[in-house]
């Protein structure tokens, strides 16, 4: 893959890679870490990606790995009384923003993945290195958990 | 749902796609070389050549890291040296094993398991869990990443129900380091996590990197503190069955490979020397050496006299504390000092009702605007906050600048912590707390993280006028180790705070020159290609300043010493957005590395 249609693909999953980063991370700076550490990470390591068709994906699995170690070293920084509140964007929708970040994280990620970002159940699972059973069960209580706020709909598998 | 969601974030912001155009930016000016046909020849080659290297490089330790903390970690911790420890210690029902250690930069990296004792059918739980949980899953994700527990797994509780054991509560940690025989010490942090693993142990992991307490050398000395305690199936303790010990533990690590102790460094650019500061003592420009001094231990419990402090009388004395009958409180441990005056008490849970009310002492007034001018001086929450408050008179209400700095001296001198001078003062008349703490009590009132109390400042008084001065004595560690704070007051002390790990003894050595400081520039980029974060850079260096600095002495069994340090103050390109320095100590006798920010 050239740099150019590296830096294509990146810009053009830009506002992927900011929903999931604020699925996992509450402050906007360790964000912009996170996507700077993840895409330096993919272009070094793109030599591993067999299937530049899958390069979303991996990415994405790329920018969980950081926000991960990010939140980590965070909590072991961070005095309990001290503990960030959540960074949003001005025109974001804050109750629901608030309702859904009250959502345990395990089920935060599966259902920006499939439902916001569209990804398969298949793909999801895939990126969070998950049983598709596991994956159909926490979307299915992650929309049990919103159900008197959202419309919901089936699993596609 | 899809397009609520989406839009419950918002758009992304413009500072998130600068930092993707930057990164991105980033990666044109660091092509990949390779192509794929030449990473496949080379790894073969590389397989070829290091089959017998590769076998070496499988380490518990490095694996368990890299899980949590990414490649580039396992990666340099595999460059390190690494001693197979499997050394155990039986504590009740309860074994304790150190499997593994890996000494690298400064650091010790171990991991360890933790079990039932043979034939004991106890069940065993980290202090982080709790009894409801699934048996022997993860899903702290203490290890990286969470583990989902497939459903129908038993609980901690109903395993031990049904083995029909106790459920034991189990903690290990590193609490003591020593090197080559020398004394142990207490290193200032200590990272642990704790993993349920499927058979029913714990795997623990550690990690220390505190280049005050631990170099480089053959042997380390690793003192563990080990802790059982049974738990009902409810999760209460049974304290009266809690059991501790301390045991210790000798490893030598060695280099996992003759490749791995020459690790490719990064090429880190040594940064130029233009606008640098030099700061050095005038001993140090009239000899050109400063002599090593030898590091007697503190111990501020020791003939400890509370009349200096407060003469209203002791109400009470507990471990390391006592209140006096006006409540104010004078505190201790071995290195360091507090006193503080109190009146009252509140609720520290007052922002949140759903907890059941926790009282705390209330701080006075005066203790309060000592706080105030505390967060001047260090910035907090930010600079801006305070901006252009500095100091402004030398004369308060029946005190002056003078009179404050004497009496803080002569407590000083009664306390025997000598070499200390005025390094930051600043004046608190009554407008200046009252405004000052209109500030604090609207930040309190808008961060619903924020506990502090919420004090009425438009009761301040001269009384409480006073000033707050900072005391240091040149010597520089990682953080607050040797530092002296006060608020004076023509009523004396109303608060303080000393820290003064050692105190300077004797001559130990006098070497014939220092290390150049110009060769510390490019001694900080090696050490920082050489570190965990090879790919960090530096952007600029505001000063180099000869200090001391503890060390463990030439001889490890002579103990610690006080050394002359190269204190290095720098930037790398995140603290130069955040406008936050970072530094590095270098030893000016032997030009080792001690401390630095990227450890």
């Amino acid at each position: 893959m050239t740099q150019a249609e590296f830096t294509d693909r990146i810009v053009a999953m830009q506002d992927t890679l900011y929903r999931v980063s604020t699925t996992i991370l509450p402050q906007l700076c360790d964000r912009e870490d996170a996507v700077q550490g993840a895409i330096e990470k993919a272009w070094r390591k793109q030599g591993k990606l067999r299937d530049d068709r899958a390069m979303h994906a991996w990415v994405i699995r790329i920018l969980i790995n950081e926000c991960y170690t990010l939140l980590r070293r965070r909590k072991r920084e961070t005095l309990s009384d001290t503990l960030p509140e959540r960074e949003t964007a001005p025109d974001a929708l804050p109750d629901l923003y608030e309702l859904f970040t009250s959502l345990d994280e395990k089920y935060r990620l599966p259902m920006v993945l499939y439902y916001v970002e569209g990804y398969s159940v298949e793909e999801t699972a895939r990126m969070l290195k998950l049983p598709q059973g596991t994956l159909k069960s926490r979307l299915h209580r992650g929309r049990l958990l919103l159900k008197d706020t959202l419309d919901v709909e089936e699993v596609r598998a | 749902m899809k397009q609520d969601l989406k839009q419950m974030y918002g758009s992304t912001p413009e500072s998130f796609k600068h930092r993707v155009t930057f990164a991105l930016k980033e990666t044109e000016e660091k092509p990949v070389k390779h192509t794929v046909r030449t990473i496949l020849i080379t790894a073969i080659i590389i397989l070829l050549l290091t089959a017998v290297a590769y076998a070496a490089f499988s380490s518990q330790v490095a694996a368990f890291f890299g899980k949590s903390y990414g490649e580039n970690f396992e990666t340099w911790l595999e460059q390190g040296e690494v001693s197979t420890v499997a050394q155990s210690y039986t504590l009740g029902d309860v074994v304790f094993t150190v499997d593994e250690v890996i000494y690298r930069d400064n650091g010790l990296y171990g991991v360890g398991t933790i079990r039932p004792a043979q034939g004991s059918n106890a069940v065993i739980i980290s202090d982080d869990h709790t009894t409801d949980e699934p048996f022997g899953y993860d899903i702290h994700g203490e290890s990286g990443y969470p583990e989902e527990a497939p459903a129908g797994t038993p609980t901690i509780a109903e395993v031990a129900a049904e083995q029909g054991g106790k459920i034991l509560v189990v903690r290990a940690l590193p609490d003591q380091i020593g090197v080559d025989g020398g004394e142990l010490l207490s290193p200032g942090c200590i990272g642990t996590s704790m993993v349920p693993q499927r058979d029913g142990s714990i795997q623990y992991s550690f990690e220390i990197s505190d280049g005050f307490v631990i170099e480089e050398g053959d042997t380390y000395t690793i003192s563990m503190f080990s802790r059982v305690c049974e738990m009902t199936a409810d999760g209460e303790w049974l304290n009266d069955t809690k059991q501790t010990a301390t045991w210790t533990v000798e490893c030598t690590p060695e280099p996992m490979s003759e490749q791995a102790t020459e690790p490719a460094a990064a090429d880190v650019p040594v940064p130029s020397l233009d606008g640098l500061t030099l700061i050095v003592p005038d001993e140090y420009t009239q000899a050109g050496t400063l002599p090593v001094y030898t590091a007697i231990t503190r111990d501020f419990g020791a003939d400890l006299q509370p009349d200096l402090f407060n003469q209203s009388g002791i109400a009470k004395t507990e471990n390391y504390l006592i209140t006096f009958n006006d409540e104010a409180q004078l505190s201790w441990a071995p290195e360091a000092l507090f006193y503080s005056e109190y009146q009252g008490t509140y609720n520290i849970n007052y922002k949140d009702t759903s907890l059941e009310p926790s009282l705390a002492p209330l701080k006075t007034l005066r203790h309060a605007a000592s706080d105030l001018a505390g967060d001047v001086r260090s910035g907090w929450p930010d600079e801006s906050t305070w901006e252009g408050i500095t100091l402004d008179k030398t004369a308060l209400a029946g005190i002056t600048l003078d009179d404050a700095k004497a009496k803080l001296e002569t407590l000083l001198a009664a306390l025997n912590v000598d070499g200390y001078t005025c390094a930051y003062a600043l004046d608190m008349d009554v407008a200046r707390i009252q405004s000052m703490g209109a500030v604090m009590n609207q930040l309190i009132e808008e961060n619903q993280y924020w506990n502090p109390p919420i004090l009425d400042y438009s009761l301040a008084a001269e009384s409480d006028e006073g000033f707050y001065l900072y005391y240091t004595n040149g010597v520089k560690t990682d953080g607050d180790r040797f530092a002296v704070y006060a608020y004076v007051t023509a009523d004396g002390i109303a608060d303080l705070q000393i820290r003064d790990l050692y105190i300077q003894g004797d001559i130990y050595a006098a070497p014939e020159y220092l290390i150049d400081p110009e060769t510390i520039p490019a001694a900080l980029s090696a050490e920082i290609a050489d570190s965990r974060f090879p790919d960090m850079t530096i952007s600029s260096i505001s000063s180099i300043e000869l200090t001391y600095t503890p060390a463990r002495a030439s001889s490890k069994a002579d103990g610690m010493v006080l050394t002359p340090a190269w204190y290095v103050t720098y930037r790398d390109p995140d603290a130069e957005k955040y406008n936050e320095d970072c530094f590095a100590i270098f030893n000016a006798v032997d030009g080792s590395l001690i401390s630095a920010s990227f450890q």
